[in-house]
């Protein structure tokens, strides 16, 4: 008998343990969520290497009981007012709570930065200087979404009463760069960093369907025409000086920027230096694919119900394809000033690539204007702006960070 | 970015109905201070190709004077080459990097055919059509969409 007693008593712990039991609808709607962007980057290849790892973590931080990640650690009021109790953290914290470090002490982005600087080719940027502007035009988005999130807060309206340091970390969708976001989302508006990581890459993945409708609502079939002349070779030298020049530049005035910008140009060092091939396959490959694991992770599971299902998600869902359109439209209305003022030279198609999203984004300018003249070939041109985006949107983040950090 | 080093931030208000100005401010300041960054590695990238276009003239000028040097000792050839017209370039004469990618395809051809050829003219047949080879390269770099 006593044999049975201990059966049943245990079968009936591990049932009252049991996730099951304990499971609010909240949780259980944001793993519902999380299945469905799963489906979203297995079936519809949306940004799959960075969704499929933030689905999981979703799923993995809403399942009571398996205490993986606490939240509170890091974004609770008594972490907010006196910093993160590291000390608990790892005394006490759960798997994903001790990966969250590399996110909240702002390792993570700028390391994926350095992948992402050992696989960039500058060259076309480089022969094409002025596309730097192009990139700078797309920034508008950041900051038009910005203005956006502050004048909603002014209606008073509680539930979409933004703080300074909520609407610049929304505005910061518009950069279209997952690791920038999440970068200045940690710094700012920790509590928000599920929503808007989810926004940040879902967008990301949506390029190719919000910005075509865009670009051909603000250009004349002419102007899409434009066939561009061929870019100048540039020499190695050039591109060795580069990443160096601009490091010196940006981190001299922005000093806030340096992280991203810093790692990003070391990689681009590595890469273009030539003498470095071992650190460029372990920045670009394996470095590059364990943080991109363990962010993606762990970005995913700041995404618990209690964070994530507000109405302020919905409304940053929203934000964030305003600040993706504006981008884009910043970019190209700024490419038709510079149609006009170098004579119908430059096609402004290549304006909308500014909006970081590399290479998707200048692969969109390339499909658009193949649309008009299948013989023109955009691409390389719209890399100038692309790559110049990834660095306007590092300095944006910096800036703001500067003002609000 | 610990903290340590860093200066209180610029707007201390919480939320923007305490400080309107200072969301106006920051959208002119943050879009101002994107541009400027960006013009001045405008400036930057200027700088750059000047000097590289520096560098390469003078490298040119020491290739030319060890090519002069490279004739006077070479003998005259000994059969009669073939002549090629190749069809490529007009506009773009000045474009000797071109021409010697052209001929470097041509002599690595002539390799392996064992005949010699002289290039006389490299002239670009349309502008406005591409290539089969081009018109692939387009479909592999677009295909996503």
């Amino acid at each position: 008998m006593e044999v049975i007693d201990v059966f049943l008593n245990t079968i009936s712990s591990i049932i009252r343990d049991s996730g099951f039991l304990s499971m609010s609808w909240e949780q259980a709607a944001m793993i519902v969520l999380s299945f469905l962007l799963m489906y979203l980057a297995i079936v519809r290849k949306f940004e799959p290497l960075l969704l499929l790892p933030i689905a999981f973590g979703m799923m993995l931080t809403n399942i009571p009981g398996a205490d993986l990640f606490h939240p509170d650690m890091f974004m609770g009021a008594e972490a907010v007012a006196n910093g993160v109790d590291y000390s608990e953290v790892l005394h006490h914290g759960g798997l994903l709570d001790v990966l969250y470090i590399g996110v909240k002490t702002q390792i993570f982005p700028p390391l994926i930065f350095l992948g992402i600087g050992c696989m960039t080719d500058f060259g076309p940027l480089i022969a094409n200087p002025r596309s730097l502007l192009l990139g700078a035009a797309a920034q508008v988005g950041i900051f038009v979404t910005f203005l956006g999130a502050c004048l909603l807060s002014l209606t008073g309206i509680d539930v979409i009463d933004f703080t300074f340091k909520e609407a610049a970390s929304i505005g910061i969708i518009g950069g279209a760069d997952g690791p920038t976001a999440i970068f200045l989302t940690t710094r700012l508006a920790p509590q928000l960093m599920g929503s808007i990581a989810v926004a940040a890459y879902s967008y990301m993945a949506l390029v190719p369907i919000i910005q075509p409708p865009i670009m051909r609502a603000l250009t004349t079939k002419k102007e899409r025409s434009v066939v561009m002349g061929q870019l100048r070779t540039v020499t190695k030298r050039e591109k060795i000086i580069f990443p160096i020049a601009v490091t010196v530049v940006v981190a001299l005035i922005i000093p806030d920027a340096a992280p991203l910008v810093g790692m990003l140009m070391l990689g681009n060092l590595f890469r273009e230096s030539g003498v470095v091939d071992r650190l460029v396959k372990t920045a670009q490959n394996e470095l590059m694919n364990i943080i991109t694991i363990m962010l993606g992770v762990v970005v995913g599971a700041t995404a618990t119900a209690q964070y994530f299902l507000t109405i302020k998600t919905i409304i940053i869902v929203i934000l964030g394809l305003l600040a993706f359109c504006m981008g884009t439209a910043g970019g190209v209305l700024f490419g038709k000033l510079m149609y006009k003022l170098s004579g119908g030279k430059i096609n402004p198609l290549i304006g909308s690539a500014g909006v970081s999203a590399v290479p998707m984004a200048a692969r969109v300018s390339q499909t658009v204007a193949a649309k008009e003249n299948p013989s023109n070939f955009l691409l390389m041109h719209a890399m100038g702006p692309n790559v110049a985006g990834v660095i306007g949107s590092a300095v944006a983040a910096g800036v703001l960070n500067n003002i609000f950090g | 970015m610990n903290g340590l080093s860093r200066t209180m931030a610029i707007i201390t208000e919480e939320f923007p109905a305490e400080n309107i100005s200072g969301m106006w401010a920051t959208v002119i300041t943050g879009l101002v201070v994107v541009f400027i960054i960006l013009a001045l590695l405008i400036g930057v990238l200027y700088l750059l190709g000047l000097f590289g276009k520096a560098m390469n003239n003078s490298a040119k000028k020491k290739n030319a004077k060890n090519a002069e040097k490279a004739v006077d000792l070479t003998p005259a050839p000994k059969a009669a080459p073939a002549v090629i017209p190749v069809e490529d370039t007009a506009a773009d004469e000045d474009d000797e990097e071109l021409i010697a990618v052209i001929s470097a395809a041509i002599a690595a051809y002539a390799a392996a055919d064992g005949t010699q050829y002289v290039i006389k003219k490299i002239k670009r047949t349309d502008r406005t059509t591409r290539s089969d080879w081009g018109n692939v390269g387009v479909r592999e770099n677009t295909r996503p969409f």
